[in-house]
């Protein structure tokens, strides 16, 4: 790809702002989407680390043989999980992303450094206004917040300044895009990767106006402004910022495997029309299918809930299934192309003990289960019998933590080494974290799906019901119990092998040893 | 790797013409089991054992609360629960933390449960007696749900969405009785009204729940002199409230009321301290209660 020297964004006389070219990739990076990406980052791995604490303290108290934490701290607990993990975490590593995606694959500047930083500040002030209102205490109404539940208010106000930031961050990016390509330093298609992150600006847009619907009438009835919210109505909005921004995850975990394939075993997607058609099914399904959240909703047509629910629901499924065959299609022609043999031949050419392929396998496999289950309880009677058992976490689970956080531990043991010119500390540990991880989270999910089907309700400080709980229910329960804590155990084992590899791993320029090749020589 | 199959490069020139024939291939396969899964659905919805309830009612929680007293005064039991014949539709109103009233229902019938919530957001879910069905229950909406119940046996159903920190609370039986004692039972009501004590008269001690729904009472103190006491307790909350008296030996329970009802207990008390409190799962955690003290 020929380089463009970027045409200089200021006016003459005014300051340039310094840069530095990648002695690898030849891509131009300016110093503040440099830090914003970086600060972005850095606040998601905190959110992630958070959202990972409490999830422990919410798995351990759920195992009815350690029943860790009381009640209230439970479901203070419970807010805070699903506050840090499913909200805080996925769009501050959006925009760390976004500003990334736009800038230095574009060798481009940011539109403003200025509203890059405004909305970091935002977000950041909006994260830490939800987190203390949680941590107080006054706002354990989960993360949903159904009205009536009524938290502080200080918890609403959290969630819009947030959102408000995270809209900046939004049009910043879109402005970059258009700024590069008016300015001349970028020409043509957009990089796949790139192409993958404004898919998810969109929907992250899409999910962020929905959530600031459901929130703002919330915060007036928590004011005391209004009298009453219909509950089944913020029900609707709110999901439409919930469901939708786990696309945003999944859009970036896709990203991801590209990111895996391509750096360990040196594989590109097959075609790539058929990966962006994929891109934009998310972007037309992903918003409408929130309908699934009203399938035993009162007051619903069952016209309503099968286009918008069930119908929708399978059809958000083919674009996943899309870029698995992609990813994995990827793989077996390049390694056919170098030779491999017969129907299986060309997986008996791959290392299996490459920290990236290990997080790649687990994610595509966690990820799959994740599809299923969700398809199953999509469907209309379906949902009958999992609506809010035990069934729906260990879905989700499958989908943003088995398949999103595994891609993107498994991209960072891959791109890290490169981007800091270290080797990682230990690529043994790292691919034993990879397959525990794994492990963990199958033996998690698979437990609580088990549980769901036998009625366990989700987001239950305790199941016994005055000895009266079903006697089945703890054996899955307890199981699932075992795998938070191993999945937690390995959760740390990835910090450990990050940290080290940052402060004590071998510094290299050699890309063999940095990027070692998951295909047998 | 070739350089336009590079996700971080642009594409070749040329990218967007035809798909490859493998890739459409699989396009179809995905095409075809979408219309089959499809299918399965509608056909269910038209032949399948189980659907989702389609027959719902907008009422707000005093008109449903209006209705469910009427039904609870037509059926009830000695024993304060439910007994609902043959034919006729049963009433269930979920509210922080209880189901009321427990219900007792015939072996092999079917019938027609009317489910709501009076205050916030919660859960039907029976999951007894190996079931597992789960319906989402809102304030303002009553969803009509078609029951045929199997075998006698006591079926536990629990709320299963959160609503509050004395959530895990929050259950109730469907009991389900052979015919002939469904019978006997029916016969037995006919015989005796429990006749309400009046309210009123010198002893009597005036209470109101919190109207908002709110889990307290309009005083947390109460005073009264030593001898018969009666404690009647005015509803105007969208939640079912009791009153009840407990501590030296005291142990009374006041009949639970829904909107508009009035609960009454009363007892024989000497000097000393006494908590009166709402017995609904829950409520007396959550802070309804207070002190009676007898100088």
């Amino acid at each position: 790809m020929a380089y463009a020297e970027p045409v200089p964004h200021v006016l003459p006389g005014l300051r340039e702002e310094p840069s530095r070219t990648c002695a690898v990739t030849g891509l131009r990076i300016f110093a503040t989407p440099q830090a914003l990406t970086l600060a972005n980052a850095v606040a998601a791995v905190l959110a992630l680390a958070a959202g990972g604490l409490f999830g422990l303290l919410i798995g351990l108290t759920r195992a009815p043989g350690l029943e860790l934490l009381g009640s209230d701290s439970f479901y203070l607990a419970l807010t805070g999980h699903g506050v840090a993990a499913l909200i805080l975490w996925p769009i501050f590593f959006e925009v760390a992303a976004m500003v990334f995606a736009s800038s230095v694959m574009l060798n481009a500047r940011l539109f403003s450094n200025a509203l890059g930083w405004a909305s970091f500040v935002l977000m950041v002030a909006g994260a830490a206004m939800l987190l203390g209102v949680i941590l107080s205490g006054e706002a354990s109404v989960a993360f949903t917040a159904y009205p009536p539940l009524v938290a502080n208010q200080v918890f609403y106000l959290g969630y819009l300044v947030f959102a408000v930031g995270a809209l900046l961050a939004i049009v910043n990016f879109a402005l970059t895009i258009v700024k590069a390509r008016t300015d001349g330093v970028h020409e043509g298609s957009l990089p796949l990767i790139t192409y993958g992150v404004g898919v998810a600006a969109i929907l992250a847009l899409l999910s962020i106006a929905s959530g600031l619907v459901a929130l703002v009438p919330a915060w007036l009835y928590s004011a005391g402004w209004i009298g009453s919210v219909e509950p089944i109505v913020y029900r609707g909005w709110f999901w439409g910022l919930g469901h939708t921004l786990q696309y945003v995850n999944v859009v970036a975990m896709v990203v991801a495997w590209y990111g895996i394939a391509a750096l360990a075993v040196g594989a590109g997607p097959v075609n790539q029309k058929f990966t962006r058609v994929a891109f934009v099914l998310y972007v037309l399904i992903s918003f409408p299918v929130l309908g699934h959240h009203f399938l035993v909703d009162p007051s619903i047509g069952n016209d309503v809930k099968l286009v918008g629910g069930t119908l929708m629901g399978f059809g958000l499924g083919v674009p996943s299934l899309m870029h698995g065959l992609a990813v994995l299609g990827g793989i077996e022609a390049k390694l056919r192309r170098e030779g491999a043999l017969g129907l299986f031949g060309w997986l008996r050419r791959i290392r299996w003990g490459h920290a990236g392929i290990a997080a790649l396998t687990g994610s595509l496999l966690i990820f799959a289960l994740g599809g299923w289950s969700g398809t199953a309880e999509t469907t209309l009677q379906l949902n009958m019998v999992t609506h809010n058992t035990m069934w729906v976490p260990a879905h989700l689970h499958q989908t943003v933590v088995g398949g999103t956080t595994l891609a993107f531990m498994g991209f960072a043991y891959v791109l890290v080494p490169l981007l800091v010119r270290r080797e990682l500390w230990s690529h043994r540990l790292a691919a034993w974290q990879a397959w525990l991880y794994t492990a963990g989270m199958l033996i998690m999910t698979t437990a609580q799906s088990w549980a769901g089907a036998l009625g366990v309700p989700r987001r239950t400080a305790d199941i016994s019901y005055g000895g009266d709980g079903l006697s089945g229910w703890n054996l899955p329960m307890n199981i699932a119990g075992v795998g938070v804590a191993l999945a937690a155990l390995a959760g740390a084992l990835f910090v450990v092998v990050m940290v080290l590899t940052l402060l004590a791993g071998r510094r290299s320029d050699d890309p063999s040893r940095l990027a070692p090749s998951a295909v047998k020589p | 790797m070739a350089a336009h199959e590079s996700p971080v490069a642009a594409p070749a020139p040329g990218w967007g013409r035809r798909i490859p024939r493998d890739e459409r291939v699989f396009l179809w396969l995905v095409g075809v089991s979408l219309v089959v899964m499809t299918a399965v659905v509608f056909a269910w919805l038209a032949w399948g054992e189980q659907n989702v309830p389609a027959t719902y009612r907008y009422l707000t929680p005093a008109e449903f609360a209006k209705q469910v007293t009427a039904f609870v005064d037509r059926h009830r039991g000695a024993d304060g629960r439910v007994y609902v014949p043959a034919g006729e539709d049963a009433y269930l109103a979920a509210s922080r933390y209880a189901f009321y009233p427990e219900l007792v229902l015939q072996a092999n019938t079917r019938y027609r449960i009317w489910l709501s919530a009076t205050d916030t957001l919660h859960g039907f879910s029976l999951v007894g007696g190996g079931q597992n069905i789960n319906l989402e229950l809102a304030p303002n909406h009553v969803t009509g749900l078609n029951l045929t119940v199997g075998d006698p046996g006591r079926y536990l159903v629990v709320c299963n969405e959160y609503c509050g920190l004395q959530h895990h609370e929050m259950k109730t039986f469907l009991t389900v009785v052979p015919a002939a004692e469904m019978a006997e039972r029916q016969a037995a009501q006919a015989g005796g009204s429990e006749a309400a004590p009046a309210p009123g008269g010198a002893g009597t001690l005036e209470l109101s729940a919190d109207p908002s729904g709110a889990l307290a009472f309009d005083t947390r103190t109460l005073r009264a002199e030593a001898g018969k006491v009666t404690i009647a307790m005015r509803n105007p909350s969208p939640l079912p409230h009791n009153v009840a008296i407990k501590g030296n030996g005291v142990d009374v329970v006041g009949k639970v009321v829904l909107q508009g009802g009035t609960s009454i207990v009363t007892a024989e008390l000497r000097p000393g301290t006494y908590t009166f409190y709402c017995s609904v799962p829950g409520h007396e955690e959550a802070g309804m209660k207070g002190t009676l003290t007898v100088p």
